[in-house]
């Protein structure tokens, strides 16, 4: 039953627009940060070959940011949420559908979707190298190991445990927007560390880095633009460890959105401390800015 | 055979929805009558595995409903109340899913069955449509469509009349009509003619308890002689109402007619009626003091 769940997901997904719109747009925004200067994506450095190994890396981890705000909180709340949203969980929760496929199948699919439009937005960057008016000085030779180790060692990772962190708020407040905001305070977060990187702390700060870019960026740190334009970063020391944690929470945050989901009608109703919680949030969020306005 | 013996369920805020209902309806059409707010939903609910019950049992045969949810869900249709659909997801392919969902796993007997389905429900050529663009009847048809996937033995039927124009009822009634004679029936409603029309056996609910139960002619022939009506002006109404036992009035060619139950003849221009089911429904209501707010 899991397969077959899993295939309605995609067959559901695939017919709706949101994956097209996502998709268009974070290819079109790699394609432009590549052909263009004018355009430039967190960390990128001009004077390194525009598709270097460097460059390349950056903006593919980038790209993991923006996937996972946009096609990770629109899929990966959708197991939990969207029967409820749309009224017909009475239809399901009377079948002999059990738990793990309804919740597992839709998630899976809710991961590839994720990984489309990140495959998406990687082509933007990949399809801009060809362009005829690019300054042939400043293009090294195209480098698809370069993508590989992006998409394997930083993107994937980072969108998986995303996807995890949202199914699991999505779960726990029965909300798209508490799950949205989460994401999004993760990713200011993130960039205000990100720039505050102190070199004393860096051990820490790689370590508590979400999206791995601090112990990236540190690796790099004292590399020539001869290296930029030539290595890969190697997957040892902070880096490693990242990962390994980033993997950690993703199994932790999926397993514990399975055992909070409820598979049941009261799913919708429950007002779960967690919800409350996110409710209060809300309001006291409210009153402050009204009070800055004032 | 259903046997509901002594259900009782008192919702969180206080509301007694339920307050030991009993009741054995064997094969056949069976019609819950009762008023918006009398406890169908909950009980329909509880029978359909979704709700659970403060006290009482309930059997399918041996199937013990509300502890063995699973093995009731492999032999229940259930039609919700209200109930949505996902956007740009064909009929067909919906029914599909909920067929494998129902157990349904070869794919060569799913669409036979879709097939055989659509027809019946006289959907068959908008097969390729998106329920979420069908009018009110349609998708009550569809609803039905769903809900007989796999030969249910216990099939529950919920307001499915509610807001369909007398030509889409007519069309359902038919459709409801043609069911085994094999399978437990429940439709509730609050339409009078959706009992009358349909069912052989009924019982009447208000204020979460079973008012009264019995075969439709058998309950209609008690009032037999004891129903009276007279046209009267509109302003005169609360008059009557003080000293007649007042069961309904209704509207012909614009004026009101009043009918009244009486064991002996009013005189005073009253008229004896035969009575129907929609006078034992209103005598039920009124000698309970349940008020319906039409």
């Amino acid at each position: 039953m899991f397969a077959e769940i899993f295939k309605f997901e995609l067959r559901y997904h695939a017919r709706q627009p949101l994956v097209y719109v996502i998709s268009a747009v974070l290819f079109l925004l790699n394609f432009g940060a590549t052909v263009s200067d004018n355009i430039s994506i967190g960390g990128t450095l001009t004077n390194i070959n525009i598709n270097s190994p460097f460059n390349i890396i950056i903006v593919l981890a980038n790209t993991s940011f923006f996937t996972s705000l946009f096609a990770g909180v629109a899929y990966a709340s959708s197991p939990a949420l969207r029967d409820f949203d749309h009224n017909i969980a009475e239809i399901f929760l009377t079948t002999r559908v059990k738990k793990f496929d309804y919740l597992f199948g839709r998630f899976c699919g809710a991961l590839i979707f994720c990984f489309i439009v990140y495959l998406a937005a990687a082509f933007g960057i990949f399809l801009g190298e060809f362009m005829p008016w690019i300054d042939p000085d400043r293009l090294g030779p195209l480098r698809l190991d370069a993508y590989w180790f992006a998409t394997w060692a930083i993107a994937l990772p980072n969108i998986l445990m995303m996807a995890a962190l949202v199914f699991l708020i999505a779960t726990l407040t029965r909300s798209l927007l508490a799950s949205f905001l989460t994401l999004f305070l993760i990713l200011v977060v993130q960039s205000v560390v990100g720039s505050l990187v102190d070199p004393e702390d860096i051990r820490l700060l790689s370590l508590l880095d979400p999206f791995g870019l601090v112990a990236l960026s540190d690796t790099a740190r004292y590399w020539t633009p001869f290296q930029m334009n030539e290595q890969i970063m190697p997957v040892t020391g902070n880096f490693l460890y990242n990962r390994l944690i980033v993997l950690v929470f993703m199994s932790t945050f999926t397993l514990a959105a399975y055992h909070y989901f409820t598979f049941s009608l009261d799913f919708a109703t429950e007002k779960t401390k967690f919800k409350k919680f996110f409710l209060q949030v809300l309001k006291s969020r409210r009153k402050l800015s009204n009070q800055f306005l004032l | 055979m259903l046997r509901i013996n002594n259900l009782s369920k008192t919702y969180s805020n206080g509301v007694k929805a339920l307050s030991e209902v009993s009741l054995q309806i064997s094969q056949g059409m069976f019609g819950l009558l009762g008023p918006n707010g009398a406890g169908k939903s909950t009980l329909m609910r509880t029978l359909a595995t979704l709700q659970d019950a403060d006290e009482g049992t309930a059997f399918l045969e041996d199937v013990d409903i509300l502890n063995d949810k699973e093995s009731l869900r492999q032999v229940l249709g259930y039609l919700p109340q209200e109930f949505g659909t996902y956007p740009r997801i064909s009929a067909q392919r919906m029914l599909d899913h909920f067929a494998v969902l129902k157990g349904i796993s070869n794919r060569s007997e799913r669409k036979e069955l879709i097939d055989h389905l659509m027809n019946q429900v006289n959907l068959w050529h908008v097969r390729d449509t998106a329920v979420s663009t069908y009018s009110g009847g349609m998708k009550q048809r569809f609803g039905i469509a769903q809900a007989l996937i796999g030969n249910p033995q216990l099939l529950i039927v919920d307001e499915p009349t509610a807001g369909l124009d007398p030509e889409e009822r007519r069309r359902f009634h038919n459709l409801l009509a043609d069911i085994g004679e094999d399978t437990v029936v429940i439709l509730s409603t609050h339409i009078v003619d959706d009992v009358s029309d349909l069912c052989s056996d009924m019982a009447i609910m208000g204020g979460g308890r079973i008012l009264l139960k019995g075969h439709p002619a058998e309950v209609i022939d008690h009032l037999q002689g004891s129903i009276y009506a007279k046209f009267i002006n509109r302003n005169e109404v609360e008059d009557y109402e003080e000293r007649h036992r007042v069961l309904f009035s209704t509207l012909v060619g614009g004026r009101t007619k009043i009918h009244i139950l009486s064991e002996q003849d009013p005189g005073n221009g009253f008229e004896a009626m035969s009575p129907n089911l929609e006078s034992v429904y209103f005598a039920t209501l009124r000698d309970h003091k349940i008020q319906i707010t039409v």
